[in-house]
């Protein structure tokens, strides 16, 4: 696991770990609108990065300059490099789509062909390919390779879509929102092929509308606003950076005696409180502490606890603190 | 050299995968030539003329004759025998009877003989009169010497040059075959624009020349395989004549009008956003230019159309097939429709390739 901690300026800090992608200065401008707006950020190699962002946060703009499908504004000092390739270079861009794999959001294959072909296509694109026999293995596939892409269920198409991703035996894999439309146990088993490519020593870098998997599958992650990246760390740092405060929301029993919510307020930790239908939602910085000075004064006061339930912050947290939106806007 | 090759081969399938495409194209001209094959071809309730030649002049000859002419199904035309053979050449005769001398007195023997000219590019009419006149003759051996199969038929084949409805069909429904499988390219390239394949492959080592190179040369095998098709159905089933020195010279035709109408069908796609649009632009494209360009018949446009029906391309592509099929034109004659053609393909390619984009 990298635990490489990389500040705005771009300085990576304690790490041996090689650049696999470099982004400085980036921006692309559409007539007046900034898409992206000065964008600087490096993947080392090995690791899943993740962008998370509203739409039209400029992540896919991002992402397809990046696998060179789109030019930045050519501005001086930007630069965007991939396994050593300078994307803006026409010679080292074609030498760069030998090297990288993608997925689009869509299946973004020839729905008029099967399974095998879509595959076989890819593979004759390439310099070197991996067998098709072998991905459809992989992805247990075996059963559908002479089946049309339009036959398949949403689930299987992203598999053919992973496996296509897969051809040339890419050293950077790039994702567009790998998981969406999967049931829980398909986007479980994406998640394993991903974490196996990663063990291959695959370089992935992802979008994802899921904030439970940028967490429990990013290494680290971006989130990007308004064509700017607004934070950058491993989930665990930007949760204790940006969503530090913890919830107590307690509801009280009204035939007793209630809490006053200024008594609430004054409990050890706690730096605000917000009430709710029946009660109370308190902000804490040390949920053990307040928790056991609230039930102290529950006890003391004669109050009855009808319910009571604390929240950590996640990702998600994080998310709408910084951009103010909900991701799945 | 073998992602080209395999992207022609997938390229190819996915056209023969094409229902819709494969119907509009090939079926709409094979279910039209029936029709009209059957509308005009052969007029089945009219009785066949049949042109009768006595050099014999015996009681037997005249017997025959008057047989003939009691027939219903038959109207006997008495002549001399060059003048005969010559209208059913120009197909002014279903038949010609030819009663040799010596015909009276070798019914006696056995060895009367009769000669049958009929037109061996009409199968129907052939048939048919074969069919009568050989029953007539049965009956008329029968009642002389009590045997049937007595008079034997010397068969003459004649092919008939006349220009019938579907001689002028063949050549209108080569041209609307080719136009109807090529002009719908530029919808499936929107299609994969809309799923995001051109996307996806731009960000593959394939180049968009490939990509636009193999889909052309997929349509022009398969025009070029639809046109060898219908010309056999028309040459089989409806007695079309098709010379195999033609051959080279179709194949040319159908290999420019293919790159025309393919660049036709490019330019739709770049210009219309959405695939449903670009189906109905093409289909828009496709109708009136299917009749100005004188698919099913030969128009004669009002002076305020003719530059544009000038300009089509499948007018000139129509031109071309008749004038290969019905005055054996030579490939030179054709310059001047084969040269439109080609600056019309040229013209909207280039516009296309500088048009050309990957993404929505």
């Amino acid at each position: 696991m990298v635990q490489a901690i990389e500040t705005r300026s771009g300085q990576l800090a304690g790490s041996e770990n090689k650049v696999a992608i470099e982004v400085r200065n980036l921006h692309r401008t559409y007539g007046s609108k900034k898409a992206v707006a000065g964008v600087d950020f490096v993947v080392l190699q090995g690791e899943i990065f993740g962008i998370l962002g509203p739409n039209g946060a400029g992540k896919s703009t991002t992402l397809e300059i990046i696998e060179g499908l789109r030019q930045p504004d050519h501005l001086p000092g930007t630069q965007v490099m991939v396994d050593g390739l300078d994307v803006q270079n026409a010679r080292q861009c074609a030498e760069l789509h030998q090297r990288i794999g993608l997925q689009l959001q869509t299946s973004a294959l020839f729905e008029e062909l099967t399974v095998a072909e879509n595959l076989d296509l890819l593979a004759s694109l390439y310099r070197k390919a991996r067998s098709v026999k072998g991905l459809l293995q992989e992805f247990n596939l075996e059963e559908k390779a002479k089946a049309r892409l339009s036959t398949l269920s949403g689930g299987q198409q992203q598999r053919v879509a992973l496996a296509a991703a897969l051809v040339n035996d890419p050293t950077v894999i790039f994702l567009d929102e790998p998981t969406t439309a999967l049931d829980p146990q398909a986007r479980r088993n994406v998640w394993d092929s991903l974490r196996q490519l990663q063990q291959a020593g695959k370089t992935i870098i992802m979008t994802t509308h899921y904030m439970e998997e940028a967490e429990v599958l990013c290494d680290r992650v971006a989130i990007m606003d308004d064509g700017r990246i607004v934070a950058l760390g491993t989930p665990a740092q930007l949760i204790r950076q940006y969503a530090c405060e913890q919830t107590i929301t307690c509801q009280f029993d009204r035939q007793a005696h209630t809490p006053e919510p200024e008594g609430l307020a004054s409990l050890a930790a706690v730096s605000r409180v917000t009430p709710v239908t029946g009660g109370h939602t308190l902000y804490t910085t040390n949920l053990g502490i307040s928790l056991a000075a609230l039930l102290r004064m529950v006890e003391s006061c004669g109050a009855t606890i009808s319910e009571i339930t604390t929240h950590s912050p996640t990702l998600e947290d994080v998310f709408i603190n910084l951009t103010g939106k909900q991701l799945r806007d | 050299m073998r992602t080209f090759l395999k992207m022609i081969t997938l390229q190819f399938k996915m056209l023969l995968r094409n229902k819709a495409l494969m119907i509009s194209s090939l079926g709409l001209a094979v279910v039209s030539m029936l029709i009209f094959g059957s509308l005009f071809g052969n007029a089945n309730s009219q009785p066949l003329t049949v042109g009768v030649v006595d050099l014999d002049k015996s009681p037997a000859s005249s017997q025959v004759i008057a047989a003939m002419q009691n027939n219903e199904a038959l109207k006997v035309i008495p002549g001399e025998q060059t003048r005969l053979v010559d209208e059913l050449k120009k197909g002014q005769r279903s038949a010609v009877v030819v009663i040799p001398p010596g015909f009276g007195s070798g019914l006696g023997q056995s060895t009367a003989q009769v000669q049958l000219f009929i037109d061996d590019t009409d199968l129907i009419g052939a048939a048919r009169s074969r069919g009568i006149i050989s029953g007539i003759f049965d009956a008329v051996g029968k009642k002389s010497a009590g045997f049937k199969d007595l008079i034997r038929l010397d068969e003459q084949k004649v092919t008939v040059q006349q220009q019938r409805q579907i001689d002028v069909l063949t050549p209108g429904m080569l041209g609307m075959t080719i136009m109807y499988a090529n002009l719908f390219v530029g919808v499936a390239l929107i299609g994969w624009r809309e799923r995001g394949t051109l996307k996806r492959l731009s960000a593959t080592p394939l180049k968009a020349w490939q990509l636009i190179g193999s889909q052309i040369i997929s349509q022009l095998v398969l025009s070029l395989v639809q046109a060898g098709l219908l010309l056999l159905v028309a040459m089989l089933v409806f007695g079309v004549r098709v010379e195999l020195n033609w051959l080279p010279t179709l194949a040319i035709i159908v290999v420019v009008g293919t790159y025309s109408i393919v660049s036709l069908g490019y330019a739709v796609g770049n210009f219309v956003k959405k695939q449903q649009a670009a189906q109905s632009t093409a289909t828009l494209i496709a109708l009136p230019m299917m009749f100005l360009g004188g698919s099913y018949f030969v128009v004669a446009p009002p002076d305020f159309l003719k530059p544009l029906v000038e300009i089509l391309p499948l007018t000139h592509l129509n031109r071309s097939f008749r004038q290969v099929m019905l005055n054996d034109a030579s490939l030179s004659s054709l310059f001047p429709s084969l040269g439109i053609m080609l600056a019309f393909g040229t013209v909207l390619l280039l516009v296309s390739v500088r048009t050309f984009r990957w993404s929505k």
